[in-house]
């Protein structure tokens, strides 16, 4: 498939996160690069340890202790390059999502031009903005000020001007933001970084050089109807690196190592989606989600044009927010029948004061799994008022991180997927059980044969195909029939019912043919579906044909909700076939 | 396996900042001795900021003129309408600041004025020695004695004498707890299920309350109380573990110190319980794996709060009921039953930080 010829290397990726560190060894093996071994610990960047490298070193061991392979010398250094071919490794890369969300103040000369794409850069790391400020700012200058010295930001993203337009306006926003800085302490002056106007980059650097660091991108909008989010994002990645190597010196001590620099875990995830929309479909969509425990990435990508989105929050300490902002009815009504909403409630705020735990019950595990549907739910919402979804839907979505992939049995895991996401069309639903997307995205720009190689391998987990139809016809109506051929068989009919979750098992490898006819009480909407007969792939549980509409509602009475919840899952089991 | 602590210790000597929110002066030195309620450092937290364009103000063609004009330096005070800039001659321009206050800067033209400055003051909270100057920012503490961590806390300090107010570890607080001995005091109790209770206590008022678990639909009643609270479990109705409840028993009576101000950042602090003394010896682990014989906690239901002993780290991993499969413990718990408990919801008992 890649026209890159093989360089035979040994591999070792490390992804610290907010709890867990994960290392992955990579290696030839008959010709492609496979995953030989993988390990994980928790991190270790907080007290009591301190050092990032704790947590490095331990999986760097289990990785030893799996393959028999000698990775470290006497001085529990990693031997980069490799001796003889049996000792150490060829490249080693680290991607990274550890640490907290720095706090940001945007500056930028319109609120609704160079302010969007500069806060639409903010949200591809692991930031929040704490103060917005535009030349069109309603409030006063004085006002304007109080707000940022108050919000006490660790890094100022300035942008503005594109790069044949005025400098006037660049210039006093800089004016703006160097008397900002001198009120700020010396040592809590924040970063800034410049991406706006390319010809005012040595004015802005030396205006503002006299107080704090200044450092300088690309412009984010060299022209009007012209954005380079991604392109900033990605030179932004290694200023963000930079800044967690002054927080965390123990990340400084390890970088030297690395092939290539240390990657923020979520711009790492964007370069396989992006990769993955250029080899696809142009008119559909990729979306990967990553639920970690500080943060949950969204990245998507069409035709090769990425978006990621980071948001603050995960299903670990980070939690907390989520908890607090969310009517608690709006994560109990994923709940199933038998469960008390108050040891719930106890349940999923002892999660936020210790993010590592894990549930010990059936009982447990649902209730983290409603909290988890909830959170995506609002997250997607979110993208959607934002502008940021694909039309017609996503081809795949990979689904990455532990709570996503393995906390629950498979039918938990898709049916959590989709009332989580509640995708539209027809999609491919991929799991990333290693969680090592971010991992081959920092190493696909040395190694770009390896990624390439790993995704066509058997190490994710093809799901389900989904086909998700809407339609505004009564619950209980047939909607249409879903005529499918599997290789070397009879076509079969299956006629859905509006309201239905239906499961027609496809293997995983084998491609069936399908076709969607509509019935005429139908009313439905073929958004991202075709009429005529169209691929897909098998998978864990083959089709399965989504009919509960968009958002999917549920009943307001708790046993006919509790009921319809159970017929759901069942549906998936197989204890329902509808033929 | 690299484990995670809880600090659950009758004698260990700890190390424990106190740092302001903005730069300020440090007034302790290093190797003085301070007690709770020393004031260590002191701050003046900016209110509010005008910024005065001269330029504009003026209508200067050349920016560089407002030098000649602005007849104030940084670091100035200023009255009530004092003058800022004036151009002189006979129809002179003049610009008054609009508050008092302190010119931060003049350049450019641009002079920043800062009004309302509100002094702020940082208090010792634990008495020891000051092991070191954070310059500008504050001071790390020597001290030792007992501590016991806390899962939550709703972000106040305070300090006072210790009174454990349910027969058991696992017993509710009730009413008849808070009668008039309580006032001034620290309670400590199982768990607390009714939240008029904490707003009573207010009124009384307690120095503190800890509890072993509150439930979380009492989180914003908890955080509108005006004394500190530190759940010591965290959420639930189960009441504390038994090593820490033994521990505040032992400490009765006793001046103790809590701290729930938790703070995330780069060193993120637990909220804990501390009672001061003497330290000869250390009574802690240092151990950074989990391994047999280890005293651990629980953390997570359904054995929240139970604590017991590692007999060993099972090999590989094991199936849960839920069906996951994870790295697991086996546990010999303190009522000598046999469990076994997935790691990842372990602490173990008493680590040096």
């Amino acid at each position: 498939m890649s026209p890159i010829p093989l360089e035979p290397l040994s591999i070792l990726a490390i992804d610290i996160g907010t709890v867990n560190t994960r290392a992955f060894f990579y290696d030839v093996v008959e010709e492609s690069y496979h995953l030989v071994a993988s390990a994980i610990t928790k991190s270790t960047y907080e007290p009591p340890l301190s050092d990032v490298n704790i947590g490095i070193m331990n999986t760097v061991h289990q990785i030893e202790d799996i393959t028999g392979r000698m990775l470290l010398n006497q001085k529990n250094t990693l031997i980069v390059p490799s001796q003889a071919g049996s000792e150490g490794v060829d490249r080693f890369y680290i991607s990274h999502s550890f640490g907290p969300f720095v706090k940001i103040a945007t500056f930028g000369l319109s609120s609704d031009v160079s302010s969007k794409s500069i806060n639409r850069l903010a949200a591809t790391t692991y930031g929040t903005v704490v103060e917005s400020i535009s030349l069109n700012d309603k409030r006063t200058i004085n006002e304007q000020i109080d707000a940022v010295v108050r919000a006490a930001p660790e890094m100022i993203f300035f942008a503005g001007g594109t790069d044949q337009g005025s400098s006037r306006a660049v210039k006093k926003m800089a004016n703006l933001i160097a008397s900002i800085l001198q009120l700020l302490p010396q040592d809590m002056r924040p970063l800034v970084i410049f991406s706006g106007n390319q010809s005012m980059v040595k004015t802005v650097k030396d205006h503002l050089g006299q107080y704090t660091k200044v450092a300088n991108t690309v412009n984010i909008r060299p022209a009007m109807d012209d954005e380079n989010l991604i392109k900033v994002a990605n030179e932004l990645a290694d200023l963000f690196t930079g800044y967690r190597g002054d927080q965390y010196s123990s990340i400084k001590r390890i970088t030297p190592q690395c092939s290539d620099s240390p990657c923020p875990s979520a711009i790492g995830m964007g370069r396989i989606v992006q990769f993955l929309s250029e080899v696809g479909d142009p008119e559909k969509g990729i979306m990967a989600v990553d639920l970690g425990s500080g943060s949950t990435t969204i990245a998507s990508a069409c035709n090769g044009k990425l978006d990621v989105y980071v948001f603050p929050t995960g299903i670990g300490a980070s939690f907390e927010k989520f908890l607090e902002t969310t009517p608690f009815e709006d994560i109990t009504r994923w709940f199933p029948a038998g469960i008390n909403a108050e040891e719930g409630r106890d349940q999923l705020w002892q999660k936020t004061a210790f993010p590592r735990s894990i549930p010990e019950t059936s009982t447990s595990l649902v209730v983290e799994q409603a909290a988890v549907k909830q959170l995506l739910y609002s997250m997607m919402r979110n993208l959607s008022e934002r502008g940021l979804l694909v039309q017609n839907g996503y081809d795949t979505i990979l689904c990455s991180g532990m709570t996503l992939t393995q906390m629950g049995t498979p039918e938990q895991l898709l049916i959590m997927l989709l009332d989580g996401l509640q995708p539209i069309g027809l999609s491919s639903f991929v799991l990333d059980q290693y969680s090592m997307l971010a991992s081959l995205g920092a190493a696909a720009r040395l190694s770009p044969l390896m990624p390439v190689q790993l995704m066509e391998s058997s190490v994710f987990t093809n799901l389900a195909t989904v086909v998700s139809v809407h339609s505004s016809a009564k619950p209980g109506t047939t909607i249409l029939r879903a005529r499918v051929q599997l290789p070397g068989e009879q076509v079969k009919s299956f006629n859905i019912k509006q309201g239905s979750l239906t499961r027609i098992p496809v293997k995983p490898g084998v491609r069936a043919a399908m076709q969607i006819i509509p019935t005429r009480q139908s009313r439905m909407e073929l958004t991202g579906l075709t009429e005529g007969a169209f691929r897909i792939n098998g998978g864990v549980f083959g089709l399965v044909i989504d009919a509960r509409g968009r958002p999917i509602i549920l009943p307001k009475d708790n046993a006919k909700r509790e009921q319809m919840l159970q017929s759901w899952l069942a549906s998936l089991q197989g204890q329902q076939l509808v033929q | 396996m690299l484990a995670s602590f809880a600090q659950i210790s009758p004698a260990i000597k700890i190390h424990r900042s106190r740092i302001l929110p903005v730069n300020g002066s440090v007034i302790v030195r290093k190797g003085q001795k301070v007690n709770e309620n020393d004031i260590v450092a002191e701050a003046s937290l900016p209110a509010h900021h005008v910024l005065i364009d001269v330029v504009q103000a003026f209508g200067l063609a050349d920016p560089k003129l407002a030098a000649t004009y602005i007849k104030r330096a940084a670091g100035e005070t200023l009255d009530h309408h004092d003058i800022i800039a004036e151009t002189g001659g006979m129809f002179s321009r003049i610009i008054r600041t609009p508050k008092p206050g302190k010119i931060i800067t003049v350049r450019d033209g641009l002079v920043v004025i800062e009004t309302e400055a509100k002094s702020i003051s940082l208090k010792a909270l634990y008495p020891g020695i000051v092991f070191d100057i954070l310059q500008d920012r504050g001071v790390v503490i020597e001290t030792s004695g007992a501590v016991v961590q806390a899962a939550w806390a709703n972000g106040l300090t305070g300090v006072g004498p210790l009174i454990c107010k349910t027969d058991s570890r696992s017993n509710e607080l009730v009413f008849s707890s808070l009668e008039v001995t309580a006032r001034g005091a620290v309670i400590a109790g199982g768990t607390c299920s009714k939240p008029d209770i904490l707003t009573q206590a207010a009124q009384l008022p307690v120095a503190g309350l800890i509890l072993g678990t509150m439930p979380a639909s009492m989180i914003e009643v908890a955080k509108a109380q005006p004394y500190p609270i530190l759940l010591i479990d965290g959420f639930g109705k189960t009441g504390m573990d038994s090593t820490s409840w033994k521990l505040l028993f032992s400490l009765a009576n006793k001046e103790v110190i809590l701290n729930g101000e938790t703070t995330g950042g780069l060193t993120p602090t637990k909220p804990e319980v501390m009672v001061s003394a003497t330290v000869d010896e250390q009574n802690s682990a240092s151990a950074k794996m989990f391994t047999s014989g280890q005293t651990v906690r629980v953390h997570t239901a359904p054995n929240l709060g139970q604590t017991g002993r590692i007999e060993k780290i099972l090999p590989g991993t094991v199936t849960l009921v839920n069906g996951l499969k994870v790295a697991a413990a086996s546990i010999i718990m303190d009522n000598n039953e046999r469990k076994t408990i997935p790691v990842a919801n372990l602490d173990v008992i008493g680590f040096t930080s």
